[in-house]
Order: structure tokens, then C-alpha cells, then sequence
């Protein structure tokens, strides 16, 4: 067996890996800002409904929620007519990890949104900014640093459970080195999954190195202190 | 100019303003003074519309806002004929100093950002803070900030500013300059209703006195009726006590020399 052979083949693996984690991870976002603007919308019923959807979410195991989305939505919905089964495995894996992380990014976002000062919403509205005004321009710039070392650190678990996917047989990083194993009975499977291993860790250290840009330049009005003065 | 018309305003059961009536001319120093609890930020805050009236109506220029009105774009337009300086002066962390002046001009007016951004370099220089343009507020002394909020107050041209106890968080020296700050707005003829324990200033600045005491005005004029001619009881006491109190405080603001002599003249 060569190791450039291996490296080969488990980079082909990489494209699903990180077309999984970005489309997972931008939807999961989009749906737990908007799960995040429920809670805090003062909507008593719109609160408890939503929180009941994120302790849910948030107390089953992933490859739980994995099967269900996999397995029993199509069951489900072919009860009612519906069939889905001219939709890729990779759809349905996005779709149970946008549920998951719909609820779990928005534990995230709102404590960030709420330790925002009350006060500087205050100064926004008396000076005569409209509710959006004030959201867009001084909230929301000021919960993104806040929120942003934990929504980094979740990337980084996205990845990690990203190689769940190949349970229900979906041929990213993960599967590539399961199959290698299968294809190649000379080989270490050690060594494999240690290779595969070395592109997680990559691809992890390169999602933290964006992140700590981010987080840099998105704050740096709480890392002025101490500049001058 | 302004008018406030038998503002009650309640938290619970508890009444915070018990029917205040208020009116402002154009150019005019109105300060709030009286006990603290007394009703006074509420009373801003209500001219403000961050507080909302449960009974009477505020109304600057030909705009009427009441209890009753719900019209959100009047609330607002009415809000934008104030502009409001706080006590711990509550500047956009977010932004840079300059930005926190230019930003309101370009949301609330609608100036456009160079423009804005010319106005924000001239106001900076008003309050004498031309070399701070680039750094974060929380790079500023608590002075130095309120300064910034000031100007952040001016670049809106309201036609009421509302000071909220602008120095009382502030040490004797960094009050000063911040004092002189609102002593030059005032004398560019912009309206001003400012609550404040900075009594000697008080004087200094106003064009009529309100004394307040739970949430009603118990006397109201000129500097001097107030200050040295007082005809209630309770505003005699009121300020009796405060004498004391700031005789005792060896960290007094000092009036300027040349303010000291121009206030003994109109004595
Ligand atoms: N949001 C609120 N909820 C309940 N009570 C309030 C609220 N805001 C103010 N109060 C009460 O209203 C009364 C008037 O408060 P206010 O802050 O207007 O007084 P003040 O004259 O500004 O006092 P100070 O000189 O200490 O600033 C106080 O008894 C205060 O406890
Ligand atoms: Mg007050």
C-alpha cells in the first residue's frame, strides 16, 4: 500500500466533509438567529415552544436525531403521499443538523444578545434610532464578538461530528477511510484512520485560524483597553 | 417651544410624576433640581418617550404626543426633536469616537457620510477633543466621554438637549470641563432642560429653576427667586441642607474666576 495512494483517496472525502459542515453550519446559523429573535421577542407561547424544541434538540444524542431525520421523516411522510426517496443521504444529514443546530447555536447567540447593555439599546432609541436601527447597528455588532469564540468552537465540533455521516453511508472523509480499509486487506487500519485523522486536525486548525481573525476584527472595541491612556 | 401638559406618570401603584406642567421657550436653561428620587429622570425620560405618560401630553413645536398616541412614526419624529445626554453618558462601545458622532447623524437625519463626518471633526474640536477622533470609548476618561456624547447630542441638531445629571458621576476636575461644555452649548442658544445637583452651576447656567420634590413641582423662576428668594418653606430646607452638605465638601466644583466676578455683578 503507498501513503500517497491513501492521502488520495481520503482527500476526495474532504469536498463532502466540507460541503457538509458550511451548508450545515450557514443554515443551522440562519435558523438559530431566527430561533434566537423568537426567545427574545417577549411572545410568551413563541418562547416556551421554542424552548421546548431546544431542550429537546439539545438532551438527544445527534446520531439519534440523525436516524429519525433519516429513517422516519421519509416513513412519516409517506404516510401522507409524500416520497422522498429521490432525495440524497447528504440532504437529509444537512436537514438533521440544521435542526440540531438551529437549537444549539441559539443557546449561543442569546446569552451573547443579552449581555449586551441595556443601556446602549437606550442611548440608541433616545437619540431616535428605529428597534432596527438600533439591532443592526449597535446590538448586533456588539454580540457577534461575544458570540463568536463559542459559534468557532462549534464549527470545530461540526467537524468532528461530521464523520457520523458514514454511519448511515455517506461517503465523506470518514467513509473514504472505511472503505480504503475494506478495498486495501493489506492495510493498517490504524494508520488509516491516523490519516484521517491528520486532515481533521488540519481542517480544525484552519476553521480556529478564521475564527481568531474574525473574532479579531469583528472586536475590536473590547480589545482597544489599554491602547493609550 | 416645548411643552409638557400634566404629565402623570406611574411604576405600579407607586406615582412618580403627579401632573407636572412644563413649558420651554426657544434658547432657554431650564434645570430640574430637588431631592434625589424626587422624579427628575422620570421626568426626562418622559420628554424623551422612553418613559411613557400614563396621563398628559408632550408637545415641541406643532407635535403632540399623549398618553393615547400610538402613531409610532410620530413618537419617533417628536424623539428626534430631543436628544438626550445620560448620566454614565452611555456611548456606542462599538464604535470609535468619531463614529459615535457621525453614525446618529446618518440614521437619524440622513446626512450623508462625509458630511456627517465634517460636522463630527468640528464638534470634536468644540469640546476639545480633536486628538481622540480614533480611539474607543472606553479609551476615555469619564470627562472625556460625556464630552463625546455631547457633541454626539449636537451633531443631531435637537431642539432640546436633555442632561441627565451630566457630571454626577464624575470627579470635581473632570465635572469642570464638562461643565464648560454645556455652558458653551447653551450659549450657542440651543434649548436646554438639564437635571442636576451642581447647584452653584445650576445657577450660573439656568433661565428659570424648577425645584422638585415627589413628583411635584413645588416652586419655579428665576435663579435668583430660587436661590436667594425662595418662598416655599420646603425649597428653603431643600436647599439649606445642600449648602451644608457642599460647605462640608472640601472637593467643590470652583467657579472660575472670571464667571465668579460676572455672577456677582448680576447679583
Ligand atoms: N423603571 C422604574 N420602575 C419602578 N420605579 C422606578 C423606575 N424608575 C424610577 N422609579 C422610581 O421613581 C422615583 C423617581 O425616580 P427618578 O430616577 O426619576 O428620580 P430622580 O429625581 O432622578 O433621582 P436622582 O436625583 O437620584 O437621580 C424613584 O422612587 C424611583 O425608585
Ligand atoms: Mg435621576
Amino acid at each position: 500500500m503507498s501513503i500517497v495512494g491513501l492521502f488520495e483517496q481520503l482527500l476526495t472525502g474532504v469536498p463532502t466533509t466540507l460541503f457538509f459542515i458550511l451548508t450545515s453550519w450557514v443554515l443551522g446559523f440562519a435558523l438559530s438567529i431566527l430561533v434566537t429573535a423568537g426567545r427574545v421577542s417577549h411572545h410568551k407561547w413563541l418562547y416556551n415552544v421554542l424552548g421546548v424544541y431546544i431542550s429537546f434538540t439539545r438532551s438527544i444524542p445527534i446520531i439519534l436525531q440523525l436516524f429519525l431525520v433519516y429513517y422516519g421523516l421519509p416513513a412519516l411522510l409517506l404516510e401522507f403521499g409524500i416520497d422522498l426517496s429521490a432525495i440524497g443521504k447528504m440532504y437529509f444529514c444537512v436537514g438533521a443538523y440544521v435542526i440540531y443546530y438551529g437549537a444549539y447555536l441559539s443557546e449561543v447567540i442569546r446569552p451573547a444578545y443579552l449581555s449586551v447593555n441595556e443601556t446602549q439599546r437606550e442611548a440608541a432609541i433616545a437619540l431616535g434610532y428605529t428597534k432596527w436601527q438600533m439591532q443592526t447597528k449597535i446590538v448586533i455588532p456588539q454580540t457577534i464578538p461575544v458570540a463568536l469564540p463559542a459559534l468557532g468552537n462549534e464549527v470545530i465540533n461540526l467537524v468532528h461530528q461530521s464523520s457520523l455521516l458514514f454511519v448511515i453511508g455517506v461517503v465523506d472523509l470518514m467513509g473514504q477511510a472505511d472503505e480504503y480499509i475494506s478495498e486495501n486487506y493489506a492495510s493498517s487500519p490504524i494508520l488509516v484512520y491516523f490519516c484521517a485523522g491528520l486532515i481533521y486536525w488540519l481542517l480544525t486548525i484552519i476553521i480556529s485560524r478564521i475564527v481568531k481573525l474574525a473574532e479579531r476584527k469583528s472586536g475590536k472595541f473590547l480589545y482597544a483597553k489599554g491602547d493609550s491612556q | 417651544m416645548l411643552k409638557v401638559d400634566s404629565i402623570v406618570k406611574k411604576f405600579g401603584s407607586k406615582t412618580v410624576l403627579n401632573g407636572i406642567n412644563l413649558s420651554v421657550k426657544q434658547g432657554e436653561v431650564v434645570t430640574l433640581i430637588g431631592p434625589s428620587g424626587t422624579g427628575k429622570t422620570t421626568l426626562l425620560r418622559s420628554i424623551n418617550l422612553l418613559e411613557r405618560a400614563d396621563e398628559g401630553s408632550v408637545s415641541i413645536e406643532d407635535l403632540t404626543v399623549t398618553n393615547a398616541t400610538k402613531d409610532k412614526k410620530k413618537i419617533l419624529d417628536l424623539r428626534r426633536k430631543t436628544a438626550m445626554v445620560f448620566q454614565q453618558y452611555n456611548l456606542f462601545k462599538n464604535l470609535k469616537v468619531i463614529d459615535n458622532i457621525i453614525q446618529p447623524q446618518v440614521v437619524v437625519k440622513g446626512v450623508d457620510k462625509e458630511t456627517a463626518r465634517r460636522r463630527a471633526i468640528e464638534l470634536l474640536h468644540q469640546v476639545g477633543l480633536s486628538d481622540f477622533a480614533d480611539y474607543y470609548p472606553v479609551q476615555l476618561s469619564g470627562g472625556q466621554q460625556q464630552r463625546v456624547s455631547i457633541a454626539r447630542a449636537l451633531g443631531l441638531d435637537p431642539e432640546v438637549i436633555l442632561f441627565d445629571e451630566p457630571t454626577s458621576a464624575l470627579d470635581p476636575e473632570l465635572s469642570k470641563e464638562v461643565l464648560n461644555v454645556i455652558k458653551q452649548v447653551a450659549d450657542t442658544g440651543i434649548s436646554i432642560i438639564l437635571a442636576t445637583h451642581e447647584m452653584q452651576f445650576a445657577e450660573e447656567i439656568s433661565d428659570q429653576v424648577i425645584f422638585m420634590e415627589k413628583g411635584n413641582i413645588v416652586e419655579q423662576g428665576s435663579p435668583r427667586a430660587i436661590f436667594h428668594n425662595a418662598q416655599n418653606e420646603r425649597t428653603r430646607e431643600f436647599l439649606k441642607n445642600y449648602q451644608q452638605y457642599v460647605s462640608s465638601d472640601e472637593k467643590k466644583v470652583e467657579v472660575d474666576k472670571f464667571e465668579e466676578v460676572e455672577r456677582l455683578k448680576v447679583i
